[in-house]
């Protein structure tokens, strides 16, 4: 399943999540303590306009020169824009003079000197003015030696009043401006920090792409090692990791084909060692009886004559017993070697045990197997197996049984052979019998 | 003494009111003369009114008598008449400026000048004080260069009433009053300005009414000006008194009697800072009747 989240944006909100709390906690910090400040210094400043107005008006009060306190409030008022209104009041609540639309025609009750009081968009604040006189003269040179004091003489009350809403405008103005610079400089952040961002996704995106490919067993897959940046070591090991998998897999591979080659030469000659007599080289019985088997069947279907020859070497019991177990193997070897020579490459020859052996000839009837038997006896009787000193000769003896298709199978094939065979040793060894036909006793019966 | 030689003719005498400026105190006290010439029914004058420069000095005949109005006025005809006999034969009386700003006859020249000055006399000064304020009787005042000759006199009317001066002086070249103002007031009860355009200048006035109120000193001022600006009180010469003086001076000059010799003003007015004298905690009687009872007393003297 596909995540809800890319590569990119989880990258993106890691580096940007936490700076934008941080930024907007500030935004809020900053403009709370500005806000605060703002209010306080504008409360500040408005008690010590009011004081300084009413410091200014104490002598225009006390000579009741109400030219003089008009231009102080106008100028008072001309001298800040936030100032709606600046007024005098007698100490009994008469308006003496006033700049701007001043709010109440008597003083508020709740107004209190150095107290400002906020009535909807305006602040405004009170300052009593007191006659103070100099109570020890001082040097008119050295201001600072002055000494005041207060006989509370209460000549008035100095009244400014502020418009907050401008106050207002510029605390709206200066959230929009920071709101601005804050989104204008989150956005620039965004952008480099989705560029940056992007200089280590897109390397890995690449790197992802071929490690799922050689996943998939797309083993020559590799990573372009252009522009991967940061990640160029990574893309670097992913490459020779890919490498070490395609030499691992294409080595496995050789290793698989040379064992599986192996084991089929092992199998073939374990199979070739179980069919094999190992003296001869000849087939042993049981190879032969599948042989026969075959032959057997094949001859069956279609009829073809099939013949079959029981042959033993006379006398072998004596050359063993003069010559050693060793001449005896030799006979047998060159038995083996001489009779093949006279055979043709579909006829079947094996050792069935000791000095018997057996050929079987397809497609041969007994006539011709007789003709193949007396001609191998000849051979063999006429070669003769050269020793270190003398050369031995040696004679076998053949039986000859044609198959035939009414016989129950190959046991009772191979005792009619045998039995021609006793019959040659018995008749002087050294010869060809030929095994009589069955039919042909059923007939003579 | 007796100055100069009036219209022996009963002919339409023609006479130059000559102001420093036009418009203001000048032209005001010119039509309050002409007021009250007109309502006392005299012999008619023939007036021509208007700066130096507006009236026809070298065009037509000259007057039989040139009033100036306001010291710059005067100067100026001071001037002109050194370069001008015919000027000089015609007799003047200046009027609106302050004895001190009056030459000496060597720097006027050989014009036949009289003068009505704006300075109210000491006598009078004092009785003002005598009545207002009778229970301030160490007065302080600050001479300066303009107002130093005045000082014997002052010094003779207040001892008269039983009052005392405390007199400081203001030298000529001296940073500022200051000084000499710190110490007077530590010591007396009510400060008395005179006309003294060093001491008394108007960067100087402000400062020196603050300094007052500070130490709840009252000032008595000879400026109804200062009175607006936080004196308590002023005895000062208003164009009604002058218009009233030179009416007087040319009915003189027109009996054929001559000009009078300069002279203080002869009558004043009274302006009282109301506002002033209740936050000094002060009870004054009214300026209109202060100023009855000076006519009264001057009327007796």
């Amino acid at each position: 399943m596909k995540p809800w989240l890319g590569m990119r944006a989880r990258l993106f909100l890691a580096a940007g999540l936490p700076a934008l709390l941080a930024v907007l906690a500030l935004l809020q910090g900053f403009l709370s303590h500005h806000d605060r400040v703002l209010s306080s210094a504008l409360r500040d400043h408005a008690t010590g306009m009011a004081r300084q107005v009413a410091n200014a008006a104490e002598f225009p009060l006390f000579a009741g020169n109400l030219a003089t306190l008009q231009s102080l409030v106008e100028g008072g008022r001309m001298s800040d824009p936030h100032v709606v209104a600046m007024s005098v009041w007698t100490p009994d609540g008469r308006l003496l003079v006033a700049a701007g639309p001043v709010m109440e025609t008597r003083l508020q009750a709740g107004l209190e000197p150095g107290r400002p009081v906020q009535t909807g968009q305006r602040l405004a604040v009170l300052a009593e003015v007191r006659a103070t006189v100099l109570e020890d003269s001082g040097s008119f040179d050295d201001i600072s030696q002055v000494q005041w004091a207060d006989r509370r003489g209460l000549l008035g009350y100095a009244v400014v009043e502020f418009d907050l809403s401008l106050f207002q405008r510029q605390r709206q103005e200066l959230f929009e401006w920071t709101l601005f610079v804050t989104v204008a400089v989150l956005l620039l952040a965004g952008l480099l920090s989705m560029a940056i961002a992007s200089s280590v996704t897109r390397p890995l995106g690449r790197i992802a792409t071929t490690v799922a490919r050689l996943r998939d067993g797309v083993l020559s897959a590799r990573v372009d090692l252009r522009n991967n940046g940061v990640l160029s070591p990574l893309a670097q090991g992913i490459n020779a990791m890919a490498v070490r998998l395609a030499e691992n897999e294409a080595q496995l591979q050789q290793r698989v084909l040379q064992a599986t080659e192996q084991l089929r030469q092992q199998k073939e000659a374990a199979e070739r060692l179980a069919r094999t007599d190992p003296l001869t080289g000849l087939l042993n019985r049981r190879a032969f009886t599948d042989l026969a088997e075959r032959e057997i069947q094949r001859a069956r279907r279609f009829g073809h004559p099939l013949a079959l020859l029981a042959i033993d070497l006379d006398r072998f019991k004596s050359i063993n017993d003069n010559h050693g177990h060793a001449v005896g193997d030799a006979v047998l070897e060159h038995f083996a070697r001489v009779a093949s020579a006279q055979l043709r490459s579909l006829d079947v020859m094996a050792r069935l045990g000791g000095e018997e052996f057996v050929i079987m000839l397809p497609g041969t009837d007994s006539q011709g197997a007789f003709h193949v038997a007396e001609r191998m006896r000849q051979t063999i009787a006429e070669s003769a197996l050269q020793l270190e000193v003398v050369a031995l000769r040696y004679s076998a003896s053949f039986g000859v049984a044609a198959f035939e298709p009414c016989q129950p199978g190959l046991d009772r094939w191979l005792e009619r052979a045998d039995a021609a065979l006793y019959e040659a040793k018995a008749k002087g060894r050294n010869r060809v019998e030929l095994a009589p036909a069955r039919s042909e006793p059923d007939r003579q019966l | 003494m007796l100055m100069g030689i009036g219209p022996v003719s009963a002919a339409l005498s023609e006479v130059w009111l000559v102001l420093s400026a036009s418009g203001g105190i000048h032209a005001a006290t010119a039509h309050r003369l002409q007021e009250i010439w007109a309502v006392e029914d005299r012999p008619t004058l023939d007036w021509r009114i208007g700066t130096w420069a507006e009236l026809p000095l070298l065009a037509g005949p000259l007057p039989q008598l040139v009033v100036t109005l306001g010291a710059a006025a005067y100067l100026e005809g001071v001037e002109l008449s050194l370069a001008s006999p015919a000027l000089q034969r015609v007799p003047v009386l200046a009027a609106l400026l302050p004895q001190a700003g009056f030459p000496a006859p060597r720097a006027r020249g050989s014009w036949r000048s009289a003068a009505v000055f704006l300075d109210q006399p000491a006598e009078r000064i004092v009785q003002l004080l005598r009545l207002a304020l009778p229970e301030h009787s160490r007065i302080g005042v600050l001479f300066g260069p303009d107002s130093i000759a005045v000082k014997p006199a002052l010094a003779r009317a207040l001892a008269g009433r039983g009052l005392t001066l405390a007199a400081q002086t203001v030298p000529d070249g001296a940073a500022g009053p200051y000084p000499a103002l710190r110490a007077l007031l530590d010591e007396v009860d009510l400060l008395l300005a005179l006309p003294d355009k060093l001491v008394f200048s108007s960067s100087n006035m402000y400062n020196i009414l603050l300094a007052a109120y500070r130490q709840r000193v009252p000032v008595v001022s000879y400026s109804a000006a200062h009175v607006r600006a936080g004196a308590l009180m002023s005895l000062h010469t208003e164009p009604a008194d002058v218009a009233r003086q030179l009416a007087e001076a040319l009915r003189q000059w027109q009996a054929g009697r001559g000009l009078p010799s300069p002279a203080a003003a002869a009558s004043g007015s009274v302006a009282v800072n109301e506002q002033v004298a209740r936050s000094l905690g002060l009870s004054l009687p009214p300026a209109l009747e202060l100023e009855r009872a000076l006519r009264l007393k001057g009327g007796a003297s």
